[in-house]
């Protein structure tokens, strides 16, 4: 497996952080985690750390999408939180920067 | 009490020998850096003095000597001009405060004068006092006379019995007037620290209250700890001042001697570290010297092989070692081997391993596989009483066929580059690492090297270098640079890869990068029989220049090198159509996309962004989702100003190859969850085109330079 994972939710705030590369490989775990972090509660707020995913590929990034769409769902928040500035290409060129919440790096 | 008494007193005080220039005023400030007066003195400027006051300028102050906080002193020469020197000795700190109201007195003479007198010379006489006991403790020579001679000073200025310096570890028992102290020490420091602050008590019902050991044999009591510091505490305690009781003013004068017998303290303790540190360094440089005669810096010059290293110890020792040297029979032995961990266990091993297998080599053990077996029994011992543990690599090299037989305890970082294909090969390891299990026999693997090919051997310090992010080299990466990074040499590979790890390891924020954590050798050995000299057989100039067939991107004749000869760099590595693989060709895109020197960060990522996507692509559409398996030949070249990566597959077609020709970016807020990739491909890539051929599809990026 390319990436790790270590997550946490307490009731509707769930916490994940991911070490490694997020393509085909290995989104779809991310992608059950944020579906089950959506489902968990009412109005989640989810913050993903990516300060040490040094690769997301458009698999990667599907697996954000189909996160936001649940989290979005019922009324939540996702955030993603120290994405490298290599790793924003991605969202810049396919223009998803402007759809998704972006914030700094936990200290 | 005239300016030049005041100026005579200053002299003594400071190492400095006056005078000063002329029309230079003098300003006094306190240890925290606040100017308390000035005071205008004629003289001229000793020469030794400039470069005192030049680095004072530039640091703002000059540190104290070892032990001893400094004190600014500023010499002001015209009115804006500014420079510092410093009084150093024991009892500087204490100069500014009595000094300071002394010279004010001064400079006040015309309306205070008859009012002052008095208390300046009280003031003189007590800073004389001082002083002199800044030349006694100076003189002192041990830490235990400095303590007493301040010790002394301090019962007579403060005109007690007696008093002791606490605690009474780590030297003699120093006590003046008042032995009596002695067994109460270990009470009355821990009373004292307890206490927190300079205390001052001056009945003896108090003092028996602080200290009941005192049992009414103290009456007036005075004491103080230094500064709070980790390595060294001291503090005094005087007891039974002679007239009347402890005065305010007294507090600081203990809190004083407190801080100056800490200050001797720490300068003993800082001294002895020194020593300690001073004997350590000379033996770790005998130990290099020794390091520098075991490891053979040169490589043997030859026609055929081109040879070059890039080592690099993690510190002055290093269990990295490497060996080039011509075997009896007229092969090259080439040996790389790393003892695991650094420093000077490290190296002890590494030159035991080395000379066993230098002497048995030259002995005339021609088989790669026999001399690691006889070299790990001669090593057996040590490793097994040790837990450390070497791995090593062994290659003999026939230069006239290019016949390569090697074995490989447990190293496997052995590369091959192929010139014509542009391939690089990893020869499996045959063996285990010595000192890990017993040694069940090791084996022997073969290649064979073509004219310009290129064999490069590393050491783990290079596969596990960590970016800043934390994240390793890895092999995959390393494959892929070496596969394409262009070298006319072998001493220019080992400069690209310098430079390449170079990149790897920068930080966003431009700080140099951590320290490295493990010995780097990479062995580089380029084989060009035949070579005329002056000749680049690698890449020569007249092929470059011939038209290169696109689609087929077949080798080139060179009328110069002959047949094999490659015009144009390429890299060539086939993958298994999987997603586990997806990995190994992102790191190996990443190694690629290194190798090219004028791209930074951003374009190599670019590169390997757009490929991953396509080979994504082909694992899903080619492979999984036709429930087929095959392979992806991966190959990129570079012709002129572009870069080209095409993938061939022997999967199911597009159903819809027109796509990849269109325009396909969904709406983002659609929030779609596919189609990106292609659209990426697109976007990050000059041009995309993609063709169905018989059996399988062939896709390719073109990338600008």
């Amino acid at each position: 497996m390319n990436v790790q994972i270590k997550s946490e939710q307490d009731g509707s705030v769930g916490y994940l952080e991911l070490e490694g590369r997020l393509d085909a490989a290995s989104a779809q775990p991310v992608r059950d985690i944020l579906k089950s972090f959506a489902e968990a509660a009412q109005e989640p707020r989810i913050r993903v750390d990516l300060s040490k995913v040094s690769f997301i590929d458009s698999t990667g990034l599907a697996a954000l999408i189909s996160g936001l769409k649940a989290i979005r769902a019922r009324n939540g928040s996702l955030t993603l939180e120290g994405v490298r500035p290599e790793v924003m290409r991605v969202f810049q060129v396919t223009l998803l920067d402007r759809v998704f919440t972006f914030g700094p790096a936990a200290a | 009490m005239s300016v030049d008494a005041f100026v005579e007193l200053l002299t003594r005080a400071s190492t400095w020998p006056l005078p000063l220039p002329e029309g230079t005023a003098l300003f006094l400030s306190d240890s925290m850096g606040h100017p308390t007066l000035a005071l205008p003195v004629d003289a001229a400027l000793p020469p030794g003095l400039h470069s005192l006051i030049e680095e004072a300028q530039a640091t703002g102050r000059i540190a104290g000597s070892e032990g001893y906080p400094p004190v600014r002193v500023a010499v002001v020469g015209a009115p804006r001009d500014c420079t510092a020197v410093t009084i150093t000795g024991p009892l500087a700190p204490i100069l500014c405060a009595p000094v300071a109201a002394f010279l004010q007195a001064i400079f006040a003479q015309e309306v205070e004068m008859e009012i002052a007198a008095s208390q300046m010379q009280d003031l003189y006489d007590q800073v004389t006092f001082l002083l002199n006991t800044s030349a006694s403790v100076n003189n002192a020579g041990t830490v235990t006379g400095q303590l007493q001679a301040l010790l002394r000073a301090a019962v007579e200025l403060l005109e007690v019995e007696g008093g002791i310096v606490l605690p009474a570890e780590g030297h003699e028992l120093v006590t003046c007037g008042a032995s009596w102290l002695g067994p109460l020490a270990p009470e009355l420091w821990q009373a004292l620290c307890a206490h927190g602050e300079v205390l001052l008590l001056n009945d003896a019902a108090a003092c028996d209250a602080f200290c009941p050991g005192l049992e009414g044999r103290a009456d007036s009591l005075a004491g103080a700890a230094g500064p709070v510091d980790d390595e060294v505490s001291v503090g005094v305690l005087v007891v039974n001042k002679r007239t009347g009781g402890f005065r305010a003013a007294d507090r600081q004068l203990a809190n004083f001697f407190a801080e100056q017998m800490q200050a001797v303290a720490r300068r003993d303790r800082l001294a002895a570290a020194r020593t300690a540190e001073r004997l350590q360094a000379h033996e770790m440089e005998l130990a290099r010297q020794m390091y520098e005669a075991i490891v053979p810096r040169a490589l043997p010059h030859l026609l055929s092989t081109d040879l070059a290293v890039l080592s690099r110890p993690a510190s002055d020792l290093g269990g990295d070692f490497h060996l080039v040297t011509e075997l009896p029979d007229g092969r090259l032995l080439l040996l790389v081997g790393d003892a695991a961990g650094k420093g000077l266990p490290a190296a002890l091993l590494m030159s035991q391993a080395s000379a066993s297998l230098r002497a048995l080599a030259s002995c005339g053990e021609g088989h790669p596989a026999r001399l690691l077996e006889r070299a790990e029994a001669l090593l057996r011992d040590v490793l097994n009483n040790t837990e450390l543990f070497v791995t090593l690599f062994v290659g003999m090299l026939d230069i006239r066929t290019g016949c390569m037989h090697y074995a490989d305890a447990g190293h496997g970082y052995a590369l091959h580059r192929h010139a014509g294909s542009g391939e690089v090969v990893a020869l499996p390891a045959t063996g285990a690492p010595f000192g890990v299990l017993a040694l069940s026999g090791i084996g022997e693997g073969e290649t064979r090297l073509a004219q310009g090919d290129m064999l490069v051997i590393c050491s783990d310090g290079v596969i596990e270098l960590p970016s800043a992010q934390g994240e390793q080299f890895g092999l995959d990466r390393l494959r892929g640079f070496l596969a394409f990074a262009e070298a006319a040499s072998a001493q220019e590979f080992v400069e690209t890869l310098a430079s390449a790890l170079r990149k790897y390891t920068a930080r966003d924020d431009g700080l140099s990068p951590i320290g490295q954590v493990d010995d780097i050798t990479a062995l580089v050995a380029m084989y060009r029989p035949g070579r005329a000299p002056g000749h680049n057989a690698a890449i020569p100039p007249a092929c470059l220049t011939a038209p290169l067939d696109t689609s087929t991107l077949s080798t080139q004749e060179c009328e110069v090198c002959g047949p094999g000869a490659v015009p144009t760099r390429q890299a060539t590595r086939r993958f298994e159509g999987t997603r586990e693989q997806i990995g190994a060709f992102t790191q190996w895109m990443q190694g690629v996309g290194l190798a090219v020197p004028a791209w930074h960060a951003g374009r190599a990522y670019d590169l390997t962004l757009a490929s991953e996507e396509c080979f994504t692509n082909v694992v899903k559409h080619a492979y999984e989702d036709a429930g087929q398996h095959g392979p992806i030949d991966v190959r990129v070249t570079s012709q002129g100003d572009q870069i080209l990566v095409s993938l061939v597959d022997v999967g199911a077609p597009l159903d819809r190859p027109d796509i990849v020709a269109m325009p396909t970016l969904p709406d983002p807020e659609w929030l779609l969850e596919g189609g990106y990739g292609l659209y990426l491909m697109q976007q990050l890539a000059e041009d995309v085109s993609y063709e169905a051929v018989p059996g399988g599809n062939t896709w390719q990026l073109r990338f600008r330079l």
